[in-house]
């Protein structure tokens, strides 16, 4: 992989990744009763067996996929900080479908589910695209607002319009089974849609890089004053690039509900959103880096939840490092790439 | 008593983005109370030396020397100690302050609980006003102040600094005759409290009647320095622009062809009147040069042809088509451009030669909506060599020189064979050599039957390549004049708006 497509610094990602890790380590060996114990499941956990691995793999597929949408995103130069929302949209939109579709024909069935849950994640980033292109309202802020708006429309939903009243769970009702994702791996969750990460991977790659729609958006995000002289539409790509990250959003939504859940629970993809753009940001935006970015980061994740889950650490242990992770990273490069794509 | 107040001795400052010298061994000498003028062609180095001296640029050589002592200053902040504050022309103020903060700004009297005294600053302030005739309301949030409300708070704000040295960049350029009078004044005035004075100015006549010496800049030197009871405008406009007579590159007369391009009475008024009833006809075979000095309608005039503003009044006509006040798409009719703002607007700086090269062809060169990268290669390759650009074509812009960059832009434009074609600033920081080759690819297109117009500053540059050159001053056309016996002293005087 040639360096001119990263469009950042490795070392200081390197040196953001393995500050988290010692952060880490020092909060292990500060807040456990046996830090030593608690260490060692944290860098051995997620590898102990298939169980720990399929899901820890299946975390980083669905991180894969909507840090891919991210980094498409941010190569326009676009902010979509709506992640959270459209993820859990997508998912809710999922289970509504699959909830109310004839699952007899299986492979007819995921796929309308799939695009439920991939239309709805777009629609809500296309909001905020079509407002930017139109009268100039900063992506960022209305991209976090109406996620912030839809995160409690879905939680009305599943406590409400779609709850399971025989469930001791804020969740829906079960999907069928029949549209289950197929798992791969023992019975962890890690399930078919890893597969398909990857394969968008390889397709992200080709979309940004190779075609003539990747040119205009990465020069639209280096450059928009250049751009327009060029000719390039300018406004367009402040939509295209959002529909797409939206899309991602949904599609990691619907997975981890076919996949992973099999039903809507309340804030069941909690953190996908934010994690995706962590992701894209390890990876420098660059497709052939989300595989790595996504693995470390799910490695870390599900090294803390191992860790937390056979020691006496606190719940909220879990959320400490990723937070310590997304400081780092965003810290590094985030403020940067913001004023740069205003110029 | 130490001799002089200020010394700037051999000061050189060369811009490493485009290895041009802009400052060339220059010398300036200051006494107290003493009003100097600096004047010159665009881009003959006279902000550049004022922005050492205001410790906004480092020189690569030369010493400063305030009252006898060698200072060194690296910052603003150095400057404005030693008492040398900068009246900017691009004033830099904060909108969402009062004038009253904007004024202490950096300087804020406070008092022994380190929280700001504003009824001192209140009290200084009202003085100064007094003192100097200047009338603005203290507690006015700036964001609400007319252009010329800023002007002052932007002087006031110097004055508040208590300086001994004040540089004013074109100070009466936005200011209507009656309000120069009092811009005049004040200066005076700042004389007879023993401050002294430097102004960057385009106005000969505004310079040999206020300022006590003049100083000529030419190509980032210090030509002469003459008392300002002995300038004349002849004088000092042939040292700015030389007494040469129209220096023609080889041009072969050709039969112009059709119109391509006609402005009928183009205005442009926003706060005031940028731009007044502008005329000319560009045909094929013929280059059209616009010029004139900095703010006097050259970068409306470029902005309203590449369609970034709407004209107020007037009319375009493309093709002999009128396109009314509607703004021109130059890739909808495929016209060539190259504008002023290389940086920003010509050229991707973070992306590579190719990208760059391939951005008026890419979609010609993909398939199936992948880019073709085998025939990229080729395309690049062959304009590379063609046009002479050096380097790797998967180099990144922003490493290359100015003229390599320029070079990269042209290649792209003519490529794309337009039947028009306008530049703007063609040879804005780039070396002879680099020049002499941009004019001779303008003029070849020329014969090749393009229409050109060219926007410049740079009257030898409008000389040289003009069949027919179109001054501008103070936003209206001061002359329209064929290339015949154009007599550049003529031209100058003109320019500077002192043919009457």
């Amino acid at each position: 992989m040639n360096n001119k497509y990263a469009g950042g610094s490795f070392k200081a990602t390197i040196i953001a990744l393995c500050s988290a890790v010692i952060i880490t380590i020092v909060l292990l060996a500060v807040s456990s009763d046996s830090p030593i114990k608690s260490i060692l499941f944290f860098f051995s956990g997620p590898l102990t067996n298939t169980y720990n691995l399929g899901n820890m793999l299946d975390k980083a597929g669905l991180l894969i996929i909507a840090g891919l949408g991210m980094s498409i995103a941010f190569r326009a130069g676009v902010f979509n900080m709506g992640g959270e929302g459209q993820v859990y949209a997508g998912a809710m939109a999922a289970v509504i479908v699959a909830l109310n579709i004839d699952p007899s024909n299986r492979f007819a069935g995921i796929f309308t589910v799939v695009l439920a849950g991939v239309l709805s994640g777009a629609f809500l980033a296309g909001i905020s695209g079509y407002l930017k292109s139109k009268f100039n309202t900063d992506e960022l802020i209305s991209s976090f607002l109406i996620s912030g708006i839809t995160i409690h429309l879905v939680d009305y939903l599943i406590t409400n319009l779609f709850r399971d009243k025989n469930s001791f769970l804020s969740s829906t009702d079960k999907i069928p089974v029949n549209l289950f994702l197929k798992q791969i791996l023992g019975n962890s969750h890690l399930n078919i849609s890893f597969i398909l990460a990857l394969i968008l991977t390889f397709i992200a790659f080709i979309f940004i890089f190779k075609t003539a729609i990747g040119y205009e958006i990465r020069l639209s995000g280096l450059n928009r004053k250049f751009s327009e002289y060029g000719g390039i539409p300018i406004k367009k790509h402040y939509i295209v690039p959002m529909l797409i990250s939206g899309a991602m959003y949904g599609a990691a939504g619907s997975f981890a509900a076919l996949g992973n859940f099999h039903m809507g629970i309340k804030g069941f993809t909690d953190g996908l959103g934010w994690n995706g753009i962590a992701v894209a940001l390890i990876a420098a935006n660059n497709p052939a880096f989300i595989i790595p970015g996504a693995l470390i980061f799910a490695y870390l994740d599900a090294g803390t939840q191992i860790a937390m889950i056979h020691s006496d650490l606190s719940f909220e242990f879990s959320n400490l490092i990723r937070a310590v992770i997304f400081f780092l990273i965003t810290a590094k490069r985030f403020n940067f790439k913001k004023a740069d794509s205003h110029v | 008593m130490p001799e002089n107040l200020l010394k700037m001795h051999n000061i050189t400052k060369v811009f490493k983005e485009n290895n041009v010298k802009a400052v060339d061994s220059s010398d300036l000498v200051l006494a107290w109370g003493e009003i100097h003028a600096i004047v010159g062609e665009n881009g003959a180095g006279k902000s550049t030396l004022m922005h050492i001296l205001a410790g906004e640029l480092s020189p690569d050589s030369g010493k400063i020397y305030m009252e006898d002592r060698e200072v060194e200053f690296t910052r603003p902040y150095d400057s404005l100690q030693k008492g040398i504050g900068m009246l900017h022309q691009e004033l830099k103020l904060i909108p969402s302050l009062t004038v009253l903060e904007n004024i202490i700004l950096g300087n804020e009297p406070a008092a022994k609980s380190g929280i700001i005294d504003k009824n001192t600053a209140y009290q200084k302030i009202t003085e100064l006003c007094k003192d100097f005739d200047i009338n603005v309301d203290p507690d006015k949030m700036v964001s609400t102040l007319n252009s010329d409300g800023k002007q002052k708070t932007a002087l006031l704000s110097l004055l508040f600094h208590d300086l001994k040295i004040l540089i004013l960049d074109e100070p009466t350029t936005f200011f209507s005759e009656t309000k120069v009078d009092t811009v005049h004044k004040l200066i005076r005035k700042l004389k007879t409290r023993g401050k002294s004075v430097i102004i960057i100015t385009h106005k000969l006549r505004e310079a040999i009647k206020i300022s006590d010496n003049i100083t000529v800049m030419k190509t980032g030197r210090t030509i002469a320095e003459i008392p300002g009871n002995k300038a004349s405008l002849d004088k000092i406009s042939a040292l700015i622009f030389g007494t040469g007579v129209f220096n023609n590159l080889e041009k072969h007369q050709i039969q112009t062809g059709p119109v391509i391009l006609e402005a009928k009475k183009l205005s442009y008024v926003k706060d005031k009147t940028e731009l007044l009833n502008i005329n000319f006809m560009l045909r094929k075979f013929e280059i059209v040069v616009v010029s004139g000095i900095k703010e006097n309608g050259l970068e409306i005039l470029e902005k309203i042809l590449s369609g970034e503003i709407r004209i107020s009044s007037g009319e375009l006509l493309y093709n002999n088509e009128s396109i009314g006040t509607n703004s021109l798409n130059l890739r909808h009719i495929n016209a060539g451009y190259i504008p002023s703002d290389r940086i920003k607007k010509g050229a991707s700086i973070k992306s590579s030669i190719i990208e760059n090269i391939i951005l008026l062809k890419y979609k010609k060169l993909t398939k199936f909506g992948l880019l073709n990268q085998k025939a990229i290669k080729l395309f690049s390759n062959n304009l590379a060599e063609e046009y002479g650009i050096k380097g790797k074509l998967n180099q990144t812009m922003g490493t290359l020189s100015g003229g390599n960059i320029q070079r990269v832009m042209i290649a792209r434009e003519i490529d794309n064979n337009p039947e028009l074609f306008i530049f703007a600033e063609p040879s804005k920081g780039l070396d002879i050599k680099s020049k002499n080759s941009i004019y001779k690819k303008i003029i070849k297109l020329k014969e090749n039957g393009a229409a050109v117009l060219i926007i410049s500053s740079d009257l030898e540059e409008a000389m040289q390549l003009a069949d027919n050159l179109i001054i501008l001053h103070e936003g209206k056309e001061a002359a329209n004049l064929s290339n015949d016996n154009i007599n550049k002293a003529y031209i100058g005087k003109l320019m500077l708006g002192l043919d009457n």
